[in-house]
């Protein structure tokens, strides 16, 4: 029984209920990053069911049967760094929306084209 | 913005030393845990710093551009020449006979210039926004 | 009203159908890729970090993309915020 697993699924249904009920852009942003957190934690989880130990070889370390795998790391690693470019972008977007219409809100920016 | 001395005092003498971990992070990126994404980042802070120091200096954003535009070539360079060492793209350009520690020098090559990529891509990041925010 | 009703009871359903195959997933892992990264990155990339081997060796073609899609977001912020009110 492994809780981690619950708690990343608990994190991902509290993202997607962010997304469905939120009436600001601002905090539809804020809830596709809590998606991303859950979705980066169930990656690693994933790759250390059965091994604990990090996968640097080093004199301190016992061996390769204990480490835990490798790639899903390497994936994660990458995910971070597109995370924080696709955010930066989502957020010029909403300044200028912002600066264009006056208003953030989803259904006045939905009233507002039509 | 008015920031206070304490402050900018001691941002004044942690500049360095922050500076010299991230350089630390990233050359020691094969050996550790570290590299060049997390780096980079760290040096993004270091260089950040000088906002909060000279808040009311202007500064020219070309030249960080041009940077990383050329770094990002030289990155595509890099990784290429092992069509002509090896027959395979987007490898190492070391042969695989040789010892390993003469193999990690294509890892440190990399790994610096992926560093100094991600920070010049995170201060134009910054300070894009904080030029719109004034 | 009944909407969040709605949404709240299928995200319920959402948490336990997924934990329930992540639970019963756990016994049947393959770690053939697993155990050939650990045995061969360090003769292979001479990397004693194991995640580094993988990102700048095997998987080089995904870190080199990943670098690009970050230079194309920051020249799309510049472009965005250098016009004034014009981009829409």
């Amino acid at each position: 029984m492994r809780v981690s697993f619950i708690l990343g699924f608990i994190l991902l249904s509290i993202g997607i209920y962010g997304v469905c009920t939120s009436k600001n852009i601002i905090k539809s942003i804020i809830f596709f990053n809590i998606i991303q957190a859950s979705i980066i934690m169930l990656f690693l989880n994933f790759g250390s069911i059965d091994s604990t130990n990090i996968p640097i070889i080093s004199e301190m370390s016992q061996g390769t049967e204990n480490m835990v795998d490798p790639l899903p790391q390497a994936l994660m690693i990458t995910t971070i760094v597109i995370g924080a470019a696709i955010t930066a972008l989502a957020l010029m977007l909403s300044i200028k929306i912002f600066h264009y219409y006056g208003t953030l809100n989803w259904k006045e920016l939905i009233e507002r084209e039509g | 913005m008015k920031t206070s001395d304490i402050l900018i005092c001691i941002s004044r003498l942690l500049f360095p030393f922050i500076l010299l971990y991230g350089f630390y992070i990233i050359i020691n990126g094969h050996l550790t845990p570290g590299g060049g994404f997390q780096g980079g980042a760290i040096l993004a802070t270091a260089i950040l710093i000088s906002y909060f120091i000279y808040p009311e200096k202007i500064r020219d954003l070309n030249l960080l551009i041009k940077l990383e535009k050329y770094v990002f070539m030289v990155i595509l360079i890099i990784a290429s020449i092992s069509l002509f060492t090896k027959g395979e793209i987007f490898t190492s350009f070391i042969s695989i006979e040789k010892s390993n520690s003469f193999k990690s020098l294509f890892l440190i090559i990399l790994n610096l210039f992926i560093g100094i990529k991600v920070s010049t891509g995170l201060i134009l990041i910054f300070s894009t926004f904080i030029e719109e925010g004034k | 009203m009944i909407k969040k009703v709605i949404l709240i009871v299928m995200l319920i359903a959402i948490i336990f159908i997924f934990s329930n195959v992540a639970l019963k997933s756990v016994e049947n892992i393959d770690s053939d890729s697993k155990d050939y990264y650990l045995t061969n990155t360090y003769n292979d990339t001479g990397s004693k970090n194991i995640v580094t081997g993988i990102y700048l060796d095997y998987r080089l073609f995904d870190s080199i993309f990943e670098a690009s899609i970050l230079i194309i977001s920051v020249s799309g912020i510049i472009y965005m915020s250098k016009k004034d009110d014009e981009v829409l």
